[in-house]
């Protein structure tokens, strides 16, 4: 599954040579190193330790290779400040790639990810690839091919039998194609992506993949049937609709600052702006540095001036809650879409 | 190192580290990964093996 997406996707890129390769979540892919991209320009986006680490090695490699125009950026997909300023050195058309990454998205980051790409892609021109959505149909294509059919039809049972089992109801998230519900998930996935502006095309990975080394000691039949499994699963190479109608919406006002201050046991916090992958580190930061100093039972988070809270920002308020215990964190003021996100996941119980 | 290694733990649990990420890579038979991974201090050759790194992971799953 790992090696069919990532040839896929290298393989696709070669229809966009004349594009930057913006790679979002990009970890320490070696991608920047692959001679197909040697004369594109190519730029990492992901959290700031990361990119600090591979940006380094990378710098180091491609300099001892002849390779220029590699960069990596702290930036996260659902803050919009941080992948402009990334694409700072960006002259015309991008394209911009995600491996693995919106499984790990609530819908509320989603619909953050999607219009910042939406934006990206009107300003430089190009496409968004992915084969994100198809995940579910590539992880049964992939199940089938290793384990058999008949051990597939026993892992769809469990499956049966653990939801039915499990006091979880998990969220089907808007980008997801599943391969049993098929119609249904395509609809909802379309929905969603006209409900941000964008438009697509999908194509088979079949046309893209021909070979897949990991499945190097299967008879030639098993090979040639995942390959023809995967005329079912698609990468979508995804634009903006430019019948979509925009509205005024501003991005500068998003910037983060925190304040915060302890006296008697509780501290009082101020949050303002958006707190992302990128902006969590500094409250943590911030709230570590005064619990240092100052004996914290209660804390009381004034959220009136936040814009948005992403996943990593309600795991440092986690965090904060299992140090001081349920009920002793409050927060005040959050506008519409913070509260939807604290409904959501789940957060609006344990405050 | 070891603070901020802390602090992109706590933020995010699904943080990339080397040791993670790359062998996936290894998996994506790409040949750069391996080296990749040594720089890292990732040592593919007695997780994967270099140059047979797509071969015995392969080998493993069948």
């Amino acid at each position: 599954m790992v090696e069919t997406r990532y040839l896929s996707t290298n393989k696709i890129l070669g229809n966009y040579k004349n594009s930057t390769i913006v790679e979002i979540a990009c970890g320490y892919t070696p991608r920047a190193l692959n001679e197909t991209f040697k004369d594109m320009h190519y730029i990492g986006c992901d959290l700031p330790i990361v990119t600090d680490e591979i940006g380094t090695v990378i710098g180091e490699m491609c300099a001892e290779r002849g390779i220029k125009n590699r960069e990596f950026h702290a930036a996260d997909g659902t803050n919009y400040r941080s992948m402009r300023d990334a694409l700072n050195s960006v002259d015309g058309e991008i394209s911009i790639i995600c491996d693995g990454l919106l499984t790990y998205f609530n819908n509320s980051e989603l619909t953050e990810l999607c219009t910042n790409i939406r934006r990206l892609l009107k300003e430089f021109g190009g496409q968004w690839i992915t084969s994100d959505p198809d995940v579910n149909p590539l992880f049964m294509a992939a199940m089938k091919a290793v384990h058999g059919k008949a051990a597939f039809e026993d892992l769809v049972k469990t499956m049966d039998v653990f939801a039915e089992q499990s006091d979880t109801k998990l969220e089907v998230q808007n980008m997801t194609v599943l391969a049993y519900d098929y119609e249904n998930s395509m609809k909802t996935v379309t929905d969603f992506l006209r409900s941000v502006g964008l438009k697509w095309e999908i194509v088979p990975m079949s046309d893209y993949v021909t070979e897949i080394g990991c499945l190097a000691g299967y008879s030639d039949e098993a090979k040639a049937e995942y390959i023809k499994s995967l005329e079912s699963v698609h990468i979508w190479i995804i634009t903006p609709d430019e019948n979509f109608k925009e509205t005024e919406e501003t991005y500068e006002s998003d910037s983060f600052g925190v304040t915060a201050n302890a006296h008697g046991g509780t501290m009082e916090i101020k949050l303002r702006g958006r707190l992302d992958s990128i902006t969590a580190p500094e409250l943590l930061a911030v709230y570590e540095k005064t619990t240092a100093k100052e004996k914290v039972e209660k804390i009381a988070v004034d959220a009136s001036e936040l814009a948005y809270i992403s996943s990593a920002g309600l795991r440092v308020l986690l965090i904060m809650i299992k140090q001081v215990g349920n009920g002793n964190l409050t927060v005040t003021g959050q506008n519409e879409t913070v509260q939807t996100i604290f409904d959501q996941t789940g957060f609006t119980d344990m405050i | 190192m070891e603070e901020k290694k802390d602090l992109r733990e706590q933020t995010n649990p699904i943080f990339n580290t080397a040791k993670s990420v790359l062998p996936h890579f290894c998996i994506a038979g790409d040949k750069d990964a391996p080296i990749l991974a040594k720089k890292f201090g990732v040592d593919a050759d007695s997780l994967l093996g270099s140059g047979e790194v797509s071969r015995k992971l392969r080998s493993a799953l069948t």
